[in-house]
């Protein structure tokens, strides 16, 4: 916690603190269609035709790629 | 009439009436085709004089759909988002959207499908049952997911053996041949194909998923939520287990919300009223369709389906796509013919009678009609980096 507010007391590393925020987490937050409502029972997998959709039911991805779970990071397709 | 009489008529009413509920859901297979094959063939036209429009100025990823609606000729980029206006010769009058997050764009990584609807709201359709509504300005009106539940989650159904046909979360939509069509009766609904990758219940494992399993799901887009599923697969199916690979339809409307239904290895067209009671059946087999069809005659394998989807599917002559000319009563059907004809087919039904079956150009299949001219739908061609139309008058 000393560690934490020693970081508000160094400017430099407010700034630091601050650019990170702005352009890597905040905006992965709010990408896509990760800003849709009420999205997080809808998980994509691969389908017979090796797509990545909400049809798909884990079959492998591609021959020899067993990647069932073919969703990015916010579990969208 | 005593207290014992008064039961036994109340529970003779009670059986009656479930019975009558069950059979409106679950009604007879052989009910949704049965009947007397109507129609027959006079042949007015052996030829159609096919025009080219190739279009070569638009920025575009090849990957896109095309539609016509009112006057215009629309393109829309799968990948980059951007909806192309054209005029009937092709000439570009303006573009709209493009991927982003303003209330003019398109939040979307990648456009499935799309539909325009009938009071002039444009639906775009994502991978993870997103819906994407536009008013006819081109500005966001919503985006909301689809209430997919049934019984199961979504999730949860691939957990349960033997699942009842009837399931809503049983089905997802139908990806590979995903064309929307907005009712014109119901103007919030919209009906779409569906099919089942569950592993009891699925093209390639299942008799029952012939005979029972639904093909079209009608979704309420204000609610975002699927409000019916319906309609089954042809006899000819089971003839040959399994052809999974082969189990798709087209589809379109008339005003009056019925249905013509072609599937790919059936040579009859299906008439049905919006409940999807047969009205009528028709149609001829296509000219030199390659019809010597592959199954699976193994155990479910994955591989080997990919196999006859991408390498054996090309080889075979299948029904493809309908068009209705309510104006001229005309319905359209094209066909491939398999990859060894050096061309495709294009049938013309009058009511239930055949005017025409025509050679077209490979890939050609039926759009739209813009007065005078009917439209294939566009040709995206990377390599040669340019979009193909065909057009024609009859």
């Amino acid at each position: 916690m000393k560690a934490m507010t020693n970081i508000f007391r160094k400017p430099m590393l407010s700034i630091a603190l601050m650019f990170f925020l702005g352009f890597s987490i905040i905006p992965l937050a709010m990408n896509g269609q990760g800003s849709l409502e009420d999205d997080s029972s809808i998980v994509c997998h691969c389908n017979f035709w090796g797509k990545c959709k909400a049809s798909g039911s884990r079959a492998n991805c591609a021959v020899g790629n067993p990647n069932v779970n073919c969703q990015d990071y916010n579990g969208n397709c | 009439m005593n207290k014992k009489g008064i039961l036994l008529i109340l529970t003779g009413y009670m059986l009656v009436a479930t019975s009558c509920f069950k059979s409106q859901n679950n009604p007879a297979y052989s009910s949704f085709f049965a009947g007397e094959i109507s129609g027959n063939k006079k042949i007015e036209m052996n030829k159609i004089n096919i025009d080219t429009i190739t279009l070569t100025n638009v920025n575009t990823s090849y990957l896109g759909f095309s539609a016509i609606s009112g006057d215009s000729i629309y393109l829309i980029d799968k990948l980059f988002c951007w909806v192309y206006i054209l005029d009937l010769d092709g000439q570009l009058i303006t573009r709209k959207l493009g991927q982003g997050a303003g209330p003019k764009e398109l939040d979307l990584k990648f456009v499935d499908s799309f539909c325009f609807l009938h009071d002039g709201r444009k639906l775009f359709v994502g991978s993870s049952l997103d819906l994407h509504l536009y008013d006819k300005n081109w500005n966001r009106i919503a985006k909301k997911v689809i209430d997919w539940r049934g019984e199961y989650t979504y999730t949860d159904i691939y957990q349960i053996d033997s699942p009842d046909p009837a399931e809503i979360s049983l089905y997802g939509f139908e990806y590979e041949k995903f064309k929307i069509i907005n009712s014109f009766k119901h103007p919030d609904v919209v009906l779409v194909p569906i099919y089942s990758e569950h592993k009891d219940f699925n093209a390639f494992v299942s008799e029952d998923y012939y005979k029972k399993g639904r093909i079209m799901a009608s979704i309420d887009i204000r609610k975002a939520k699927v409000v019916g599923l319906n309609g089954r697969r042809p006899p000819v199916y089971l003839e040959n287990k399994y052809l999974g690979h082969h189990s798709f339809y087209s589809f379109t409307l008339t005003s009056e919300d019925e249905i013509f239904i072609t599937h790919e290895i059936d040579s009859l067209i299906y008439m049905y009223d919006y409940d999807f009671n047969l009205l009528r059946k028709f149609g001829y087999a296509g000219r030199n369709m390659n019809a010597n069809y592959t199954p699976l005659t193994t155990n479910f394998d994955i591989n080997k389906i990919r196999h006859l989807y991408f390498a054996d599917k090309p080889q075979k002559g299948y029904y493809e796509e309908l068009f209705y000319d309510e104006a001229n009563t005309l319905l359209f059907r094209s066909y491939k013919k398999g990859n060894k004809q050096k061309v495709d087919g294009l049938q013309i039904y009058r009511e239930n009678v055949l005017i025409a079956d025509v050679d077209v150009p490979k890939e050609f299949v039926i759009l739209g009609y813009i007065k005078p001219y009917y439209f294939s739908k566009a040709i995206f061609d990377e390599e040669r980096e340019q979009i193909v139309i065909y057009r024609f008058k009859i």
